[in-house]
């Protein structure tokens, strides 16, 4: 068995031995290749590729976490802000409203004040005319007295002078 | 120029297996060169890389990666990615042994010892032999004998012979191309050689020539590696893929 295809039959011989040995070399090459070289290796490489996986979702995941935080970060620094603005402006309000009560109050005394010295002074006024028409008729009968010399009852004169000053006085 | 090889015969059974020694003896030497090469290389493995050697072989393992999912889905390709990596490592070195020297025997037959093995035609049909059959073997195992059996008559029933044919001829021309270009490197390497050997004015002649045929032969003996790996693939592609 030989072969003819090559036309060289007395150099080529069909060494089916030669199969054989290279079939045999081949396949424990291969076995030996695959188990302390190539396993190792695409272990390795498969390990750096986890690690690679990994580290991005991991980068990933920081990321969203940070836009989170950010965003959670200016939610409370609006609302914050939002309260500072309404505690101010409740304070201004109440400010004023303090204002406006202690003016009132103010100007209710003054007031309450002013009608209590008018009341005095009417008061004194009536009393100062009464006493005044007391005086008037005492000095009024003294000189009655006096002048007609006559006694007449007190107290008829005093009315009788009573009665001329009331005319008196409505005329 | 005509080179004795160093045939021994042993009978099996009244059989004859014929060896080749000088081949056996390159096939073992390449072998062995291509593990403690490969071996020595990958002995500080880390994930993140030290050394150059881890480098250059995961270069390699993704190169041949590339090889195999250019041809078919990873999913099913990976599988062979071991396969393609030997494969295309051993026959690589085998390729370059033949290239920076040769040892021929002083004897009458001008016996040749040093060679390339993939230059033995028997060694490059043993593997092109080897990848055939994995195809096969493959084929039924990854889409069952029926898929298998109908793959040979498509796209029409009497393509049928001829796919058959082509079975055999893929495996005929996968050796043959690698033992040809190699073996004829070899050849005009040694043509060169007596030219150089013929005297001064051959030696300042054939220098020039020598050197460009043998960077010429390290393209050569790469390219063919390359090739011999890529058609495995496509083979093997056709084979186990369900989508042509």
């Amino acid at each position: 068995m030989e072969f003819l295809i090559l036309g060289a039959t007395d150099t080529v011989p069909a060494a089916i031995g030669n199969s054989l040995i290279q079939l045999a070399a081949f396949i424990v090459l291969l076995l030996a290749l695959s188990y302390f070289v190539w396993k190792p290796l695409k272990k390795v490489m498969d390990e750096r590729e986890q690690l690679i996986h990994s580290e991005i979702d991991d980068a990933e995941q920081r990321k969203m976490e940070a836009v989170n935080l950010k965003e959670e970060n200016e939610t409370v620094l609006r609302n914050t802000q939002a309260e500072i603005s309404e505690m101010m402006d409740n304070a201004k309000e109440q400010a004023k409203k303090e204002q406006e009560a202690i003016i009132h109050d103010a100007n209710t005394r003054a007031n309450q004040m002013m009608e209590d010295a008018k009341a005095d002074i009417e008061r004194e006024k009536q009393k100062a005319i009464r006493d005044i028409n007391d005086q008037v008729a005492d000095i009024s009968v003294l000189i009655a007295e006096k002048m007609i010399s006559k006694e007449i009852n007190k107290q008829d004169q005093k009315d009788l002078v009573a009665r001329y000053l009331q005319e008196a006085g409505g005329k | 120029m005509e080179h004795g090889n160093p045939i021994w015969t042993y009978d099996v059974f009244g059989l004859p297996v014929t060896f080749n020694l000088s081949t056996v003896m390159m096939i073992i030497i390449s072998s062995l060169v291509v593990f403690l090469v490969a071996f020595f290389m990958t002995r500080n493995l880390s994930v993140r890389p030290t050394g150059k050697s881890q480098v250059l072989m995961e270069v390699l393992m993704n190169f041949v990666k590339g090889i195999i999912s250019g041809n078919m889905a990873w999913k099913q390709g990976g599988r062979f990615h071991f396969l393609a990596l030997t494969l295309i490592l051993y026959i690589f070195v085998a390729n370059m042994l033949g290239l920076p020297f040769a040892f021929i025997a002083p004897d009458e037959e001008h016996t040749l010892w040093w060679k390339s093995p993939t230059a033995d035609p028997s060694v490059t049909l043993t593997l092109a032999s080897l990848m055939i059959v994995l195809t096969h073997y493959y084929g039924i195992k990854m889409r069952g004998t029926k898929a298998y059996l109908k793959s040979y008559a498509q796209p029409v029933w009497f393509m049928a012979p001829f796919k058959f044919i082509e079975e055999f001829t893929y495996n005929l021309t996968l050796g043959l191309r690698l033992y040809g270009n190699i073996y004829a490197g070899e050849i005009l390497l040694s043509l060169l050689i007596m030219v150089m050997a013929s005297g001064a004015l051959g030696f300042v002649g054939g220098f020039i020539p020598l050197m460009i045929w043998q960077g010429f032969s390290i393209y050569i003996g790469v390219i063919q590696a390359f090739i011999f790996v890529m058609l495995s693939m496509v083979y093997l592609s056709h084979k186990v893929s369900d989508d042509h």
